[in-house]
């Protein structure tokens, strides 16, 4: 237990802040005093060294486009945090009404008014309809097994798919990826907000918070898109949307891995595959980033080998026929994954199969040894298969674990370009398709010398991770 | 739990030996820091360090030697190398730039050439006024002032708007094609490099059908191969029986820098007598401004029929490239012609030695020493034992040489005519390295009773090299031929020197000890490429890189680099050249989206001007006032020769808004009646408005 | 954790289990099997045949890429080394006062700490960079180091924090009891205690500066000085790939790390179950 030590006699104990004062010193140098700096020159034209002038928010002007809106939208944003934990609070549902229909609702107006939101080109309805439906059916049927009839949320997981299914339409009559998601949110918002049969139900508020959530995340993509900011930056925070997405379904492999060695009857071979399973753990990331470079190479790398080995490269082809890829698999000529436009994306959510390392099976191992043996003969005595064996006593006890990795994957890909850099280069491969915010931070600061506009990103970048951290906080709260 | 006891005892002596690996790697670490550390300034050497892009090979050790040499005539000077991937250079310059700690000297390229060097890199034209030390010893040289002794003149390093030279060149670049005089003789005959363009096409030609008759025959035996499969094997591909993969030869090995390498020469040699008669004030060269005038003014269309011509020729090429060589890059391209999947690559002088050494590291192919037990001396007479063995339905034993290594295969042969149908084999009489001829296996059939016995073929080829055909005397190209293309080669791989560098003047002094005619012959002899001062000769290999020093220059290249215009067309360029869109479609794009983009491009340019005016007066004054005020004759002398280039300059930016408006002035008031003025003013208007002329 | 033989937990069911870790297990392994298969090939075997073991094997592979590598080895092994000390050195100690004392301030200097946990470094790079400019340390070893050694301390006050409160209180009083100084109660009592947590803070921030590739990038300038993640990525982007002697430096570049994974595993994944976790 920590001694109290009043104020008065500090004259004795003093030495004891020089315990602390090295360490305090250190941080405040060399990370408060950069951070800091960071901010303040974010508002200047630097090149980094001597040439430092103060030009207010123009770099904001260029980066945002419009910073008021974009405060704006953060201030209601900051609003519905704030209040959602607060049981049935006005001002609670005044946030969550105004993010989940009147902001998306008001975006879908501006953009249709201003000649975007309509899908450019000629919109392919049966691809779109066809697709939709696929993965309508999909994620139905998959929720509808997983989740329990008598759980009251259910209707929150199924109502997912139909609005999948509900984009799709929408994107098939005409309107482009935004609109149909905007148009989307606010319908459903509205039916939210308005059957009667909702009122009062635990599970309708929580799926209210939610839905609040996705409007503002919808307003604040319409915003990146369409507020004339930086094109290079919001492409950035899309890829990055896309890659946190990607990578939270990459963590299903370590855990069903770990639960597979941990359901295992000999121990002798849980120890082994334990033991077997650090090997590509200890291999450090950047030889394997490397290794994994050397795969993608078209002519001499093993990638684009294995894949016509398998015959995977002719249904490549075939998908690509039938899907209208436009090209990017061709009978006889070897995919340039790290080259080509289209291919880049998918190279950078493919490296690293099977996706199992880093410490991710070993630590859901070491909790899965804590499970009773009695919790499996309980579950055995009421006829469990395995599938509910795992969602019942398995998933809640690593979920702790699972939730602060999550966070923490997501914090990491927000920030991480040093692996883009390596495989793609400084200039985030062709056309700066992969120009993540980080990216274009270390560009601008090390190669164009504008290093106000950098931290000006970098100051951007902050308050996103901020905001997730601050969602983190309040909602995923993990239980000692 | 006697276990676990034992277990935790074994951990921490486990532990133990763990920490003591540790601390020993530890010291060894800390050795090696000190090692560092050592050869740093202690001890009272100088050191210079050199960073470049050069990886390729033969460079680096060219410049190791001149290093070594140097130090031998400076004791107590220590040059380093620092050679930086092209990928990392520009952020890796900016970063030492920014933080001091740049290297002394540093080759210019890959980044904003006049502001860095503005900033950050010493202005060496006083010191290339004088004559070269190094060449004291030379009557010939000994007046002459250092900049005359290259071959250009140093032009190449002359940056117009800080009005001097900021660095010296040890070399010179120019492009031409390689091509596989192995693979050429056997599809075309012979080996004798094109020099019309027909001659060009009717080479890819004829290595487009063989590589056509080749997988013909493929596609026949895999064919008969399907037909020999059991209905299972449609499931399980590899119960299938075995296929042949396709032959890949194609004529001309591509990528995006080589098209880009194509694209200005072939539309030099056709539209250049269309870009002079563009040319209103008679400087030489067609600037944007006058391009917009003649665009405007209906003098040129996008669909001039030269320029027409010269899309025509770069689409008569892509038939010949690889396919998906858009997405590809060049080390891919040259990768496939050291594979011997294409005929011909182009390139520049610089890859010359690289292309040669990866050729060489390829396999040369199993030699036959002797064909069962008799010693064999040409292909005829192996040829000969295979035929005989077929007909006595016996095996071929041979003994073959492969590495260095002798090993002995058996070849049991069918009954076949020639050798190649019997047991999959092409020999041919090679001599490696000057011996007596051997026969040596070529080509390897997949397969074949040969591949099954692990024969292995011969990859490398001789590499022949040859100027870009010219189409004179073509049916189609030749009446747009003006004429070859006079090479602009100025000195390339020049390096400057650092303002803040601890050694300028031994880093100075380097430089022109590389520059001088034996070493600077000696450096490129070194390093197979072509030297930058006068007098010193490339070697062999490379004369036919020598530059065109006669010839016309500029092409029709309707796009501002750098700005909208190239950006809108690049992106409608790779389409059509990769045969997705036609050349009509093509231009008619062009028509719809470049005016806009060259009405933004266009403001750019006069805004630039205008904004850079006070600049450039700001300049002149600086002269003025150093010339009136100077105090010695050495500064006088200085200012005496900028002044009048910055008088000039001044001039230039100041007069191009006026001319700006003369020229534009009666076109905006009696707007032609074309399409292009149409889409042009809409956007330009856009603009003036914001500009308020 | 045995299993009851269960009636329906029949042998298939568990063959199939076996197949899908092996699966997983090979898949996972493959790049590796290929690195170093890779490494013991030239160029030409390599061309002729990619997937397997050929013969003769090369092993002046690893002669040559041991003379490029070594450098790099040796130069992040000072730097890690000597980070992980000196971060010890001031983490322990800051934990022990945040942990034993409440004193006045010491509220404030913890959220100090804490709000550091929120705020991501990412910006602070560029300033960062001309911090250590301006105290002429740029080229030096001792800009990683120091960096690092900030880097890693709030993570690590804050894990020991908790784990110094576990420590019984009567064993720090019985210490001063008997006269020790607080630096002695330190030395004597918590170290020891604190090994596998030690170990397990050591190897994280090992790890983590075995892989840093952007600090390491902008700060060092001499190639004798880079540490791995750089030196690797220079030796791939060599123009002429020797892949061989790039695969034979992967497999020098990964040793170190089995090694040390090898002699604390144990101890590594103990203390991740226990303190970590909770974090």
């Amino acid at each position: 237990m920590p001694k109290t030590i009043e104020s008065r006699k500090i004259k004795y104990y003093w030495p004891l802040y020089l315990f602390v004062l090295p360490s305090v010193f250190l941080v405040a140098l060399l990370s408060y005093y950069p951070a800091i700096n960071a901010m303040y020159h974010s508002f200047y034209r630097w090149n980094g060294e001597d040439i430092s002038y103060f030009i207010g928010a123009v770099n904001f002007n260029r980066l945002l486009g419009r910073p008021l809106l974009w405060m704006a939208v953060f201030a209601i944003f900051a609003g519905l945090i704030g209040t959602a934990r607060k049981e049935n609070s006005a001002a609670g549902r005044f946030f969550q009404i105004i993010s989940s229909i009147i902001l998306p609702g008001l975006s879908l107006v501006v953009l249709l008014f201003n000649g975007a939101g309509i899908a450019a080109g000629k919109v392919n309805m049966g691809a779109e309809l066809g697709l939709g439906l696929l993965i309508f059916l999909i994620m139905f049927s998959v929720f509808n097994f997983i989740v329990d009839s008598e759980n009251e949320r259910k209707w929150i997981y199924l109502s997912i798919p139909v609005f999948f299914l509900v984009v799709s339409v929408f994107k098939a009559l005409g309107l482009d990826s935004l609109g149909a998601w905007l148009l989307a949110c606010t319908l459903s918002g509205a039916a939210l907000w308005s059957l009667p049969s909702l009122d009062g139900r635990e599970s309708a508020r929580s799926a209210r918070v939610l839905h609040a959530f996705l409007g503002t995340g919808l307003v604040l993509w319409a915003l990146g898109a369409h507020a004339g900011g930086d094109r290079v930056l919001w492409g950035g925070f899309y890829v990055t949307a896309v890659l946190v997405a990607f990578n939270v379904v990459k963590m299903v492999p370590s855990i069903v891995t770990a639960v597979v060695i941990h359901r295992l009857k000999s121990e002798r071979w849980n120890y082994i595959y334990k033991v077997m399973f650090v090997v590509p753990m200890i291999i450090p990331g950047m030889v394997y980033l490397l290794i994994w470079k050397f795969f993608f190479n078209p002519n001499e790398g093993i990638f684009n080998r294995i894949l016509v080995r398998t015959g995977c490269m002719d249904l490549l082809v075939l998908l690509d026929r039938a899907l209208g890829w436009g090209g990017l698999f061709k009978e006889g000529v070897m995919p340039v994954w790290l080259g080509h436009e289209g291919l880049v994306l998918p190279a950078l959510i493919l490296w690293g199969f099977p996706w199992v390392g880093v410490v991710g099976v070993l630590i859901y191992l070491a909790g899965l040894q804590n499970i009773d043996q009695s919790a499996y003969e309980a579950a055995d005595l009421d006829g469990a298969n395995p599938l509910q064996k795992f969602l019942y006593i398995e998933l809640p006890l690593i979920m702790n674990q699972v939730k602060i990795n999550m966070v923490l994957m997501i914090i990491g890909t927000m920030q991480a370009y040093a692996h883009i850099m390596i495989l793609f280069g400084i200039d985030g491969g062709p056309n700066g398709k992969l120009m993540v915010p980080g990216l274009l931070m270390f560009r601008s600061a090390f190669q164009e010398g504008r290093a106000g506009y950098a931290c000006a990103v970098g100051l951007i970048m902050f308050f996103f991770i901020l905001a997730l951290t601050e969602i983190n906080n309040k909602y995923l709260k993990v239980e000692k | 739990m006697k276990r676990k006891q034992n277990i935790e005892s074994r951990i921490s002596v486990f532990n133990l030996v763990g920490l003591a690996i540790l601390a020993f790697c530890y010291i060894g670490a800390l050795y090696n820091v000190y090692r560092i550390k050592g050869s740093g300034v202690v001890g009272g050497k100088k050191i210079i360090r050199l960073a470049h892009w050069q990886l390729e090979l033969g460079i680096r050790d060219a410049i190791s030697e001149l290093a070594r040499d140097f130090e031998a005539q400076n004791p107590g000077v220590e040059i380093v190398q620092i050679p930086i991937t092209e990928r990392a250079y520009a952020q890796w310059v900016t970063t030492q730039l920014i933080g001091r700690t740049a290297p002394d000297l540093i080759e210019l390229g890959m980044f904003n050439i006049v502001d860095y060097c503005g900033r950050y890199f010493m202005p060496l034209g006083e010191v290339l006024r004088k004559p070269n030390p190094y060449n004291a010893d030379n009557p010939e040289l000994k007046n002459v002032p250092w900049m005359d002794t290259f071959s250009d003149g140093l032009s190449g390093t002359y940056i117009p708007e800080l009005l001097d030279y900021y660095g010296v060149g040890f070399s010179r670049f120019t492009i031409r094609l390689f091509y596989n005089k192995d693979l050429v003789a056997k599809a075309a005959g012979s080996d004798r490099p094109p020099r019309t363009l027909d001659e060009l096409f009717a080479v890819c030609q004829k290595v487009r059908e063989y590589s056509d008759a080749r997988n013909a025959e493929i596609r026949k035996f895999n064919e008969e191969q399907a037909g020999k499969d059991g209905a299972m094997s449609k499931y399980l591909p590899f119960l299938r029986s075995p296929r042949k993969s396709p032959f890949v030869l194609d004529p001309i090995a591509s990528s995006r820098y080589q098209v880009s390498l194509f694209r200005p020469r072939y539309s030099s040699m056709l539209t250049a007598g269309r870009v002079l008669e563009l040319d209103r004030n008679f400087d030489g060269i067609t600037s944007f401004d006058e391009l917009v005038l003649a665009l405007l003014e209906g003098d040129v269309k996008y669909q001039d029929e030269h320029n027409v011509a010269s899309l025509e020729l770069m689409k008569e090429f892509s038939k010949y490239f690889n396919p998906g060589f858009m997405s590809i890059d060049r080390m891919d391209a040259g990768f496939a012609f050291v594979q011997g999947k294409a005929a011909m690559i182009t390139s520049g002088s610089w890859d010359a030695s690289s292309f040669i050494k990866k050729i060489n590291d390829q396999p040369a192919g199993d030699a036959v020493l002797e064909v069962d037990g008799a010693a064999a001396s040409t292909s005829r007479d192996v040829a000969e034992a295979f035929a005989k063995a077929a007909e006595g339905g016996r095996k071929v034993e041979l003994l073959i040489e492969r590495d260095g290594a002798r090993h002995r295969v058996k070849i049991s042969p069918r009954k076949a005519a020639t050798l190649w149908e019997s047991a999959g084999i092409e020999l041919a009489d090679i001599s490696d390295g000057g011996g007596a001829a051997r026969p040596v296996v070529v080509d390897v059939d997949e397969l074949s009773p040969a591949h099954a016995a692990g024969v292995r073929k011969r990859m490398r080829f001789d590499v022949g090299i040859f100027d870009f055909p010219l189409p004179k005397g073509h049916p189609v190209f030749g009446k747009y031929f003006v004429g070859n293309v006079k090479e602009m080669s100025g000195t390339g791989f020049s390096f400057g020197v650092v303002k803040f560098s601890d050694n300028p003047g031994l880093a100075l002094k380097f430089l022109q000890f590389a520059t001088t005619v034996r070493n600077n012959e000696r450096l490129n002899e070194r390093a197979q490429w072509i030297p930058s001062v006068k007098g010193a000769k490339p070697i062999k290999m490379l004369e036919p890189f020598e530059p065109n020093e006669e010839g016309c220059w500029g092409w029709l290249n309707f796009v501002q680099s750098g700005g909208r215009t190239a950006m809108v067309e690049g992106q409608l360029y790779w389409p059509f050249i990769s045969g997705e869109t036609s050349t009509e479609e093509y231009l008619r794009k062009l028509d719809e989206q470049l005016p806009e983009a060259t009405a933004t491009d266009y403001d750019n340019y006069v805004t630039n001007y205008i904004e850079k005016t006070p600049d450039k007066n700001y300049l002149r004054s600086i002269w003025l006032a150093k010339f009136a005020f100077a105090r010695d004759d050495a500064a006088r002398r200085e200012a005496s020769l900028k002044l009048p280039a910055a008088w000039e300059n001044y001039l230039l930016f100041k007069n191009a808004y006026p001319k700006h408006l003369v020229n534009m002035g009666p076109l905006i008031e009696a707007r032609p009646d074309t399409a292009f003025s149409r889409d042009f003013f809409k956007t330009y208007d856009a603009f003036a408005t914001k500009r308020k002329e | 954790m045995i299993f009851r033989s269960h009636k329906t937990n029949s042998l298939a069911w568990e063959m199939a289990k076996h197949l899908f870790i092996l699966l997983i297990l090979s898949m996972a392994l493959f790049p590796l099997y290929v690195t170093v298969t890779i490494s013991f090939k030239t160029n030409a075997q390599f061309v002729g045949s990619p997937w397997s073991f050929t013969y003769p094997l090369h092993f002046e592979n690893y002669a040559i890429a041991w003379s490029s590598v070594s450098k790099y080895i040796f130069n992040t092994i000072f730097v890690g080394i000597t980070s992980i000390v000196f971060t010890f050195f001031l983490t322990i100690n800051a934990a022990y006062f945040f942990a034993r004392f409440k004193m006045p301030g010491s509220r404030f200097l913890w959220y100090f700490f804490l709000i550091l946990m929120l705020m991501p470094a990412v910006a602070s790079l560029i300033p960062l960079f001309m911090l250590l400019k301006d105290m002429s340390l740029l080229n030096t070893f001792w800009a990683l180091i120091i960096v690092y050694v900030a880097g890693g301390q709030v993570v690590q006050i804050y894990i020991l924090r908790n784990f110094i409160e576990d420590i019984p209180g009567d064993l720090f009083d019985a210490a001063e009891v008997d006269g020790a100084s607080h630096f002695q109660q330190v030395y004597n009592i918590v170290l020891p205690m604190s090994g596998s947590i030690l170990s397990t803070l050591g190897i994280l921030q090992f790890i983590g500066l075995w892989n840093d590739y952007i600090l390491p990038l902008v700060v060092i300038r001499d190639d004798d000085m880079l540490t791995l993640a750089v030196g690797l990525v220079r030796m791939d982007s060599e123009y002429i790939k020797e892949w061989g002697h790039l695969m034979a430096g992967y497999t020098i570049a990964s040793v170190p790390m089995i090694l040390i994974f090898i002699f604390t595993m144990r101890m590594f994944v103990k203390g991740l179950s226990s303190g970590a976790v909770k974090g």
